[in-house]
């Protein structure tokens, strides 16, 4: 496997985060196409939970039928299908004047306002039923929003601090989206979104007080939006009322996945051995599939959680060594966004947040989360291959680079 | 690329574990359906089989036989006995 | 790691180190909930554990199936049928409107009725009790749906006795929870029942089992077969009820015995009670049928030989004084022991008691197993009595002789006829003839015990023709069987009014016959209670026992005594 380079072999030089390959002269450029060298770490932490994560949509729901399995494989194999063309192509796609990122946040707005128009499942409306899959048109702006930000972060670099202004656009371009999923009915995927982008901002390089203002205004609305809804009103209030005495305020599906994990103890009770997903513990092979790994597999299910921190150092590492900043902040965006969303899932499923319809990515079943998650980890992969064997050193990337010496 | 092994070894002993697992639960799930349709099907049938017994009960072939087929009681010294059929 | 640098200066910011920054505070995540996931999975472990267990492992219900009871032939008498209980978990409950409907429907029984119960139970109520499998098959399908959420149905036995009231006196009675309450079914009913350990059975959210190798059933119940021949119970008490709607008795009773083996084939009473037969419960004064007691005692005793001729007194004998015997029926000074019984004689079954002895004849009776159960062991079987021969008098030693003063149960007097009849041995009466366990073990209780020699076969002989002699030419004669010799006893006895006097217009009218009766095959013994209409044992009782009788040698196919009638 030529495809993954084995970084892991270069001696330890100095204390960084990640080591790279950016000051090696690279190999004299041969003809025809190559295969860029992936990043081993993030495609093994990749392959591994994407085959961890089948086992346990497996384990969670083929006690009641296997067809969901079933689909699971197909959508992982196409996930990681798209995630290797990706790997290889998203760059030069990025390229064609017709994916601009502004097209492609058009082409979201296009999707996140059809999905308004179509039948409501379970109260809300979040998919576009394309028969064999469907769409959650949420999980592409998560994407594109990314890709977005980091192309326009990429031309005002290092303004950002001194004028506010240069905020606006991305505000705007943000608020809209976040606005368009929150009229699904969807709070935790703009919650989780927005803080990514925040994220992205500050790291780009945007001053707290400037960002603290939006960040207060979206915070009323979302008070707002929170206590406009009786059913979500409910779940908060659940969810405040946790703890102690009044344990029979928490929601139901809480309280199976407290049993769930609770019962497992810390040796777990043997894969494929969980009893709560015996139509106890509702949803549990999509939100509260790590309920379920809890149960079966006890405390070494920290490994996953271990193993997300570690995807999350990883991409942070590579980020902070990138040589451009879109580069750069497309992989800390990106990572970002997987990372956050699976912590936020395992934090509702154990009672930490409240629950919100977040997947655990690579995990929970479902098409649009699945695919979109790999697809994710493809651009990641891409970006940083790209990254490395880039060494015609840009201005503003040794003007960065070179500050930390 | 050793690790990418492992990784698979792994996978595999846990789907065969967690197969086992799952076939054990459903099957259970099949063999108590089979057994409630066996104890009904039982119940069913002793119900019949209870409803023959009442119909050959002693009374009921008395009556009919007397009513419907017109017979009458035999006196035991009609009776004969043939040798060796006792 | 990570050096410090100065942050504020505008237009100088440091990527890599506000990455450091958010990578720090996201590390937060996975130490949350690293710490949330230890807290769960090792400090509540406990608790959770016992709260899923209450919530995922049901204790089912006992599920007893009774043994049942069956008659020598293989013929069922009492047998459990599983029905349903259908109750409702009110929890599990998803379309509450469908499903009273679908219920209410199923079930024919008014919706309102299920709404008012739901409303009035907390956690669970039952809808139904002893559904039938054809409802319950309708009820069972629905189950994995969502209609039938909530549905608990739980087996149920209902004891079925398919000859209707047939035996039903000897059976007794079990309740819904199959727990025999009296006769056959509360003595055998530990083996009858097998031994219920609860199964705790794990339960899919929507409440189906999922089977376990635990909860393997184990059932060993046993099956219990009477000596009682249903043709012939059928038969006596067929006979039993035409005399019944004749005479009108207060209480009937019909008791069939081979008295070879002592197996009792039948066991009628009227009025029917289960779990109380009277003819193991009901004691009386037996009359006249005793006499043939006293006669066989003393022949066999040898007091006196069979052709002895006793003194009539002139019909009007003074025991002592004040205590007169009058014998009304003939005019003869002396009768022979076999006149005695043919006319049913008191002075001279009284003449015999007194030649014989008080000890003597005390001797007999216990002999013969008067005065103490019979162990044919059924519940509340009566002892009987018989006062010990020294607190006797001369009156008392007297009247014995014809049946007074002693009180005897109908399954003593058939046993003694039954030694008279099978060569002078007691045989231990028995109602029950094996118990078979599912398992296969046989456990056979009917094998004929022989308690003792009462009389000798001689005397068994002579008395054997001496009550021949009764149905021929005497008060039996109504119970004469074409084509078969009859051997047997009428009784006509006052019975102790309250006052203390023996009343005339309440008795109790007997016989007691067997045929053939050169080798009985079956003895029958029949007993009116106080009649409504005046009756004697020669009326009232002796056409009941050809009545049963006679069937009897037909279905057993007895080879006629005389062939050339006609």
């Amino acid at each position: 496997m030529s495809l993954f380079s084995a970084n892991t072999k270069n001696p330890r030089r100095r204390p960084v985060l990640a080591r790279s390959t950016a000051f090696r002269p690279s190999r004299p450029r041969q003809e025809g196409w190559q295969p860029l060298k992936l990043d081993s770490t993030l495609a093994f932490i990749s392959l591994a939970f994407v085959l961890i994560g089948l086992l346990f949509t497996y384990s969670a729901s083929a006690f009641e039928t296997s067809a969901y399995v079933k689909r699971q494989v197909v959508f992982d194999l196409v996930g990681i299908g798209a995630a290797l063309f990706l790997s290889q192509t998203f760059t030069r796609i990025l390229q064609f004047k017709i994916f601009r990122p502004m097209n492609l946040m058009y082409l979201t707005w296009v999707l996140l306002i059809i999905v308004l128009f179509t039948r409501t499942q379970a109260h809300t409306h979040r998919w576009i039923d394309l028969g064999f899959i469907k769409l959650q048109p949420s999980e592409i702006a998560k994407v594109t929003l990314v890709i977005y930000l980091a192309d326009y972060l990429e031309k005002t670099a290092g303004k950002l601090a001194k004028n506010w202004q240069l905020l606006i656009p991305p505000m705007g371009v943000g608020g809209i989206t976040l606005f368009l999923i929150l009229l699904e009915k969807d709070l935790g995927t703009p919650l989780l979104m927005g803080g990514v982008f925040f994220c992205m901002l500050f790291v780009a390089g945007a001053r707290l007080l400037h960002l603290g203002v939006p960040v207060l205004v979206a915070g009323l609305g979302g008070v707002i939006a929170l206590l406009a809804e009786p059913y979500r009103r409910a779940r908060v209030l659940s969810f405040l009322h946790m703890g102690g005495s009044a344990e029979e305020t928490i929601s139901y599906q809480v309280r199976q996945s407290f049993m769930a994990v609770g019962s497992g103890g810390w040796l777990g009770k043997g894969l494929g051995n969980s009893e709560l997903k015996m139509q106890y513990l509702p949803a549990a092979h999509t939100d509260f599939i790590f309920s379920v790994m809890c149960e079966e597999a006890g405390l070494f299910v920290l490994i996953v959680v271990f193993g997300f921190a570690w995807l999350l150092y990883r991409g942070i590492a590579l980020a902070r060594i990138a040589k451009t900043t879109f580069n750069s902040l497309v992989i800390f965006g990106l990572t970002l966004t997987i990372c956050s969303q699976a912590f936020f899932n395992m934090a509702m499923a154990i009672g930490l947040l409240p629950t919100k319809g977040i997947a655990l990515p690579f995990f929970s079943y479902g098409g649009s989360s699945v695919v979109m998650t790999l697809v994710m980890m493809g651009i990641v992969l891409n970006v940083v291959a790209v990254d490395h064997t880039q060494n015609n050193l840009r201005s503003d990337v040794t003007h960065y680079k070179n500050r930390n010496k | 690329m050793k690790y990418v092994g492992w990784l698979l070894i792994f996978f595999v002993f846990a789907f065969i574990m967690i197969s086992i697992h799952i076939g054990i639960a459903r099957s259970g799930r099949v063999i108590s359906q089979l057994q409630n349709e066996v104890a009904i099907k039982e119940a069913r049938n002793q119900y019949e089989e209870l409803e023959i017994s009442r119909l050959s009960s002693p009374q009921e072939v008395t009556q009919f036989a007397e009513q419907n087929l017109g017979m009458v009681e035999v006196k035991p010294h009609q009776v004969i006995v043939l040798e060796g059929t006792k | 790691m990570i050096r410090r640098t100065p942050f504020s200066a505008p237009g100088v910011f440091n990527v890599k180190k506000r990455m450091s920054w958010v990578l720090g505070v996201m590390f937060l995540a996975p130490a949350l909930i690293t710490g949330k996931l230890f807290y769960l999975q090792l400090f509540r472990h406990e608790e959770y554990s016992s709260k899923a267990e209450r919530a995922i492992y049901n204790y089912l219900a006992e599920d007893r199936v009774r043994g049942g009871i069956y008659d020598v032939n293989g013929r069922s008498l009492a047998e459990s049928v599983r029905t349903h209980s259908c109750g409702i978990v009110k929890r599990y409950v998803k379309d509450k409107d469908a499903t009273f409907t679908f219920l209410a429907e199923t079930l024919n029984i008014p919706k309102k009725q299920i709404a008012d119960k739901w409303n009035q139970s907390k956690n669970f109520f039952f809808v139904a009790k002893r559904i039938k499998p054809d409802v319950y098959m309708q009820l069972a399908q629905v189950r994995r749906q969502d209609l039938g959420q909530g549905m608990e149905l739980t087996p149920e036995y209902e004891r079925i006795h398919p000859f209707g009231q047939s035996a039903l006196d000897i059976l007794g009675a079990a309740n819904s929870k199959n727990v025999g309450l009296s006769g056959i079914e509360q003595m055998y009913n530990d083996p009858m029942t097998q031994d219920v350990s609860k199964k705790r059975a794990k339960r899919s959210g929507r409440g189906e089992i999922i089977y376990d190798r635990s909860l393997k059933e184990k059932i060993n119940v046993a099956n219990v077969y009477l000596t009682i021949d249903s043709t012939a119970q059928f038969y006596a008490e067929r006979a039993l009820n035409n005399a019944v709607e004749k005479l009108k008795p207060q209480r009937a009773i019909a008791l069939v015995q081979n008295p070879n083996t002592g197996h009792i084939l039948a066991a009628a009473s009227y009025p029917v009670k289960d779990g109380q037969s009277l003819a193991f419960q009901f004691t009386y004064e037996p009359g006249s049928t005793f006499k043939s007691i006293a006669v066989a005692t003393a022949i066999d005793s040898g007091t006196l030989p069979p052709n002895a001729s006793v003194y009539m007194e002139g019909r009007n004998w003074e025991v002592t004084k004040g205590f007169v015997i009058h014998d009304k029926q003939h005019q003869k000074d002396y009768l022979t022991l076999a006149e005695i019984l043919q006319l049913s004689s008191n002075i001279g079954a009284g003449k015999v008691a007194l030649e014989i002895g008080a000890k003597t004849l005390f001797s007999y009776f216990k002999a013969f197993g008067f005065g103490g159960k019979t162990d044919v062991n059924f519940n509340g079987e009566s002892k009987g009595s018989i006062p010990p021969y020294n607190t006797w008098t001369k009156v008392d030693l007297v009247t014995k002789g014809y049946g007074y003063g002693v009180s005897v149960t109908p399954i003593q007097l058939i046993t003694a006829y039954s030694a008279i009849a099978n060569g002078g041995i007691l045989m231990q009466p028995h109602l029950v003839d094996r118990i078979v366990y599912t398992n296969g073990k046989v456990e056979k209780l009917s094998k004929p015990v022989k308690i003792r020699r009462v009389i000798s076969a001689q005397t068994s002989q002579t008395m054997r023709e001496l009550l021949q002699t009764v149905v021929e030419v005497g008060s039996g004669k109504r119970a004469q069987i074409k084509g078969y010799n009859v051997a047997g006893k009428t009784g006509t006895a006052e019975k102790l009014s309250q006052e203390g006097g023996y009343g005339k217009r309440s008795h109790v009218v007997s016989f007691v016959g067997m045929v053939p009766a050169t080798k009985p095959e079956f003895v029958i013994l029949v007993i009116l209670d106080n009649p409504e209409v005046y009756a004697f044992g020669s009326t009232g009782a002796a056409p009941v026992f050809k009545e049963i009788a006679e069937p009897l040698l037909a279905m057993q196919g007895v080879a006629p005594d005389q062939t050339d009638f006609e």
